[in-house]
């Protein structure tokens, strides 16, 4: 295991409130305009039986708790996959969590992946998305190693 | 006026309109703001993945429009080469299945992120899950 890759065995959580205001603007940057998430008459029609947030919200905010632990890896080697469970909804807080579920060699010699599992919980409880993340520390960096470094290593896009 | 086609309409194996998509460093400060994440520091070179994704879910729903109700339910994406920040990318997407739960149609999206220029190297990949309510 590359001995300057360094994972917590868990990530800082945090909490995010989730506002009517954020999902409005979620709605704008992300263009998905769905009444579901932005017109309360229609959303009271539905399943959901009032507005709901955008899934892709809990995405970033799973994102959010690994780069926040692993900047610099997260965006030149992350991957997560997550899962929608229940909505989060206006007033709600959520609370962002992860734990490190594994760790092992990556493909180049001295490079490690971590693996993280991570939850979006409400303050009742409810699951509302769960995450499996993966970033890959490469032997020349520390996890929190300067973007500019793995950059010039791995080739940046321009 | 014409309205655009939604998703409701498309079947499997359909192929997007290839487009690119802006990853500035104010776009992604700004989608950042939004969810009150950590923000881009001064020494930032890279586009974090969530962001890239976000904006290529909302390129394509530029072409198509997404039925109201539709529910998202998974969502993976994969670095595949470091994005820099500034740039612009190529989104292609496909639908790789399509199926029914109930009165649902689940439908599966990749995407694809490659650097708009001569190498065309994959950026990162995604793939979506969206159940739509079916038009009755």
């Amino acid at each position: 295991m590359n001995s300057n890759a360094i994972a917590a065995d868990s990530l800082q959580p945090f909490q995010r409130a989730v506002t009517q205001d954020m999902v409005a603007a979620y709605a704008d940057i992300s263009g998905d305009r769905n009444p579901i998430h932005l017109d309360a008459s229609f959303a009271a029609g539905t399943e959901f039986g009032g507005i709901v947030a955008h899934g892709m919200l809990l995405y970033g905010f799973m994102c959010d708790a690994m780069r926040r632990a692993h900047p610099g890896p997260w965006e030149s080697t992350g991957r997560m996959r997550a899962r929608f469970r229940d909505p989060a909804r206006p007033g709600d807080v959520v609370t962002v969590t992860g734990t490190l579920s594994g760790a092992g060699a990556a493909g180049a010699e001295g490079d490690t992946t971590f693996r993280y599992s991570l939850e979006c919980t409400e303050s009742d409880g409810r699951v509302l998305a769960t995450g499996n993340a993966e970033v890959t520390i490469r032997s020349h960096e520390s996890s929190a190693g300067e973007q500019s470094m793995e950059s010039e290593e791995r080739g940046v896009d321009e | 006026m014409t309205s655009k086609p939604t998703l409701a309409d498309i079947t499997s194996g359909f192929e997007f309109r290839p487009i690119l998509v802006d990853v500035s460093v104010e776009r992604v400060q700004e989608y950042l703001g939004v969810l009150q994440a950590t923000p881009l520091d001064s020494n930032a070179r890279l586009v974090p993945s969530e962001a890239a994704i976000t904006f290529a879910l909302g390129a394509l729903l530029d072409q198509y429009d997404l039925p109201a109700g539709t529910v998202h339910t998974t969502q993976d994406v994969r670095v595949e080469r470091p994005l820099r920040l500034g740039t612009k990318v190529m989104c292609t997407a496909r639908v790789s299945n399509r199926s029914h739960r109930g009165e649902m149609a689940v439908i599966l999206l990749e995407i694809s992120l490659t650097t708009h220029r001569d190498s065309n190297e994959v950026a990162m990949v995604g793939t979506s899950t969206l159940l739509i309510q079916q038009p009755s």
